[in-house]
């Protein structure tokens, strides 16, 4: 059994040009065939997150700091990647804009057999095949047709399946999505999440899902780290965090989000808006917009790592961590993973 | 309540090329009709490519009805709509980034319309409106939506997102309509964002009186926000009524997998991550689609097999069928007819069953 995880970021910082900090030393893990989810606004640098750990950073922004770490085998202790190399050597994304992780002027069978060739020098022939097996195996009907279409000639959600099959032609190890079904209908985005949801369980996959919807979040992810103003504020199993939220910000952005069921009535939005980067401070960066302030939240408030599975929260009033007497104790029962043989255990934590 | 807007029949075509020389028409909007109360917020829901945007742009007057039309306050619209009546029905967009002027402040941004209807001071009739009536009009729109003197003299740019789009709603309240059209205008924003926004529009609902025409994929808020809601299907409606019911009740089986696809923020589905629909998609079932048509029914909850079909092909008989969970031989043969219940109105062989 394998303790190590997949992938590691640790102290991910990044700043632009000569300016203000974006990341504030980020930290996150994530073990084969676990799903992280990253939830937050808009801004808070969740995406940016997902580019800097693949290496594609936008102009203007700069690494300032931390390392990426991957385990190229099964049960090998995860190693650095040269900072902007981590793409094509074990990660693979999956963007929210498919048309962007395609070329409008290849047929999409040819730019997939393309990716097969070049990482396994395989023959033509074989790449061909392959590229049809992957077309097939995400759920793209006439995988031999549709091996012949532009991408502008598909749909929405044929063209994200396509863009499935491509991040999956380069066998990583660990998938990064990137809001894959924001732009999707609701029926569309309840498939796209099943078939990477099947992905993961079949190939052991790890994950790294980014998403501002929580009801999302909740379907697809093992473990969820929220993410405001560029830390980590509160991280943990999904069922712990959404359901016995500690940090008010988690609580707040949970509440947020309208429901099928339950009463109708207002919206219930946050007040005011996250702070502009070049405002990040050392304290408590929701203070301003939370209604628990104490004293307490003007002094240094540090975000935390998501390195462990462990329930964790920023937040000064939040019970400290690392206590058996935890309320919520985190057991491996309580978080419905599915096979049980690739535990999401990374770093176990202190027997509870 | 009377009906401020009464669609009747209405029907959009759009030319498309199929080949060469050869041209068809694709029915995008297909036989509707629909009633908006004074006072109102209608939802109008459905999946891309059904129609929604097309029957929204036909009621602003943005695109021409093929046949059949729209009365505003019992009076027909005609096919060019004297400014006044354009002035009545106000839309906002999805994304204000690119319906709002780049290089315009927001004041200068809200001046445009209020230049021409706001009443013209009396020593120049000629002159237009006052500059300090405009000003002081510019305060109380923006006041009216949640922004301040300070984001007046902004630029689209330096705004945000939810920002944005209270500058474009304050833009249509220019006018002073009394219905707005908003085509999945929070879609682009934040939960929490757009929940201000939404309740904004709740708001003016109240103090304006106005009507709302809300047309959004996302069936959670418009359950929170709209009174009544309006489902359609490939042109057509599929089902109406009032959302408490619609969504408690819903009588057509097309609403159902809608709601069912929804995800919960709550608790995650039983059996795995996403529900059990059928339909493409398992990996493991390579080069087995779910083909839509398959009868469905291996126990458990089942939903859609792939996507709609294309408004070029609508099938014969209930157009869902296809894709139908409970289809039978009658839906592929004849069209059915509206049954009505409590309000609801659902258009299916089968509705409630």
């Amino acid at each position: 059994m394998t303790s190590y995880p997949l992938l590691e970021v640790d102290g991910l910082r990044l700043a632009r040009k000569g300016g203000a900090t974006l990341l504030d030393g980020l930290s996150f893990a994530v073990a084969a065939g676990q799903c992280l989810g990253i939830v937050g606004e808009s801004g808070c640098g969740k995406s940016l997150t997902l580019r800097a750990t693949m290496g594609l950073l936008p102009a203007g922004v700069e690494l300032a700091g931390g390392e990426i770490r991957l385990s190229h085998q099964a049960g090998s202790a995860p190693t650095a990647v040269p900072p902007g190399q981590a793409a094509g050597r074990g990660l693979a994304m999956v963007f929210q804009d498919s048309h962007a992780s395609l070329d409008p002027t290849t047929r999409v069978g040819a730019f997939i057999a393309d990716i097969v060739r070049r990482r396994t020098g395989a023959w033509r022939t074989a790449a061909r095949k392959r590229a049809v097996e992957l077309l097939a195996a995400v759920g793209v009907p006439d995988p031999g047709l549709r091996f012949h279409a532009y991408p502008h000639e598909l749909s929405g959600g044929m063209r994200q399946r396509v863009a499935i099959a491509l991040a999956l032609a380069t066998d990583p190890r660990v998938l990064l999505c990137d809001e894959p079904t924001t732009a999707l209908d609701v029926t569309l985005q309840a498939e796209i999440l099943r078939l990477l949801d099947a992905a993961r369980t079949e190939r052991g996959l790890g994950m790294v899902f980014v998403s501002h919807d929580i009801a999302v979040i909740r379907q697809i992810a093992d473990v969820v780290a929220v993410m405001y103003a560029g830390q980590i504020i509160e991280a943990g199993p999904v069922a712990d965090v959404l359901d016995r939220s500690r940090h008010p910000y988690t609580r707040a952005l949970i509440d947020a989000v309208p429901t099928l069921d339950g009463p109708i009535g207002r919206f219930r939005p946050i007040a005011g808006a996250p702070p502009a980067p070049a405002d990040y401070s050392p304290s408590c960066r929701f203070r301003d917009r939370c209604a628990h302030q104490v004293a307490a939240c003007s002094g240094v408030v540090p975000g935390i790592d998501a390195l462990t599975i462990e329930h964790r929260s920023s937040c000064v009033r939040s019970p400290r961590t690392h206590s058996s007497r935890d309320p919520s104790p985190y057991d491996h029962s309580s978080y419905d993973h599915s096979p049980g043989d690739h535990s999401p255990g990374v770093h176990e934590p202190e027997a509870t | 309540m009377s009906a401020l807007i009464r669609v009747h029949s209405l029907v959009v075509d759009h030319p498309v090329r199929a080949g060469f020389l050869r041209r068809r028409r694709l029915r995008a909007v297909d036989g509707v009709d629909l009633e908006l109360m004074r006072g109102e917020i209608l939802g109008l829901v459905g999946e891309s490519g059904c129609g929604k945007s097309t029957l929204a742009r036909a009621i602003v007057g943005l695109t021409p009805p093929t046949a059949g039309g729209v009365l505003l306050d019992g009076v027909p619209v005609p096919g060019r709509r004297p400014p006044g009546m354009r002035r009545r029905i106000q839309m906002i967009y999805q994304d204000p980034g690119s319906s709002l002027d780049p290089r315009r402040t927001v004041a200068q941004t809200l001046a445009e319309p209020l230049r021409r209807t706001l009443p013209a001071g009396k020593p120049a009739r000629l002159a237009g409106p006052s500059a300090q009536k405009i000003a002081h009009r510019t305060r109380e729109l923006l006041e009216m939506v949640g922004l301040g003197e300070r984001q007046a003299h902004a630029l689209p740019r330096e705004l945000s997102g939810g920002q944005r789009q209270r500058v474009a709603i304050a833009r249509a309240l220019a006018v002073e309509p009394e219905v707005l059209v908003a085509d999945e205008a929070v879609a682009a924003l934040d939960a929490s964002v757009a929940g201000a926004v939404l309740n904004l529009l709740s708001d003016l609902r109240e103090r304006l009186g106005l009507s709302v025409l809300f047309i959004s994929h996302d069936l959670a808020t418009v359950r929170g926000l709209c009174d009544r809601v309006a489902v359609m299907y490939l042109g057509s409606i599929v089902e109406e009524g009032p959302v408490a019911r619609v969504f408690a009740r819903p009588g057509h089986p097309y609403t159902r997998v809608l709601l069912d696809a929804v995800p919960s923020r709550d608790r995650r589905r039983s059996g795995g991550a996403v529900p059990g629909l059928g339909g493409p998609g398992e990996l493991g079932r390579p080069g087995e689609p779910g083909e839509p048509g398959e009868p469905g029914g291996l126990g458990g909850p089942r939903g859609l097999g792939g996507e709609p079909p294309s408004p070029l092909h609508v099938p014969p008989g209930c157009r869902f069928h296809p894709r139908c969970p409970r289809a039978a031989a009658v839906c592929g043969t004849s069209e059915p007819s509206e049954e009505r219940r409590d309000g609801q109105r659902v258009w299916c062989h089968f509705a409630w069953r």
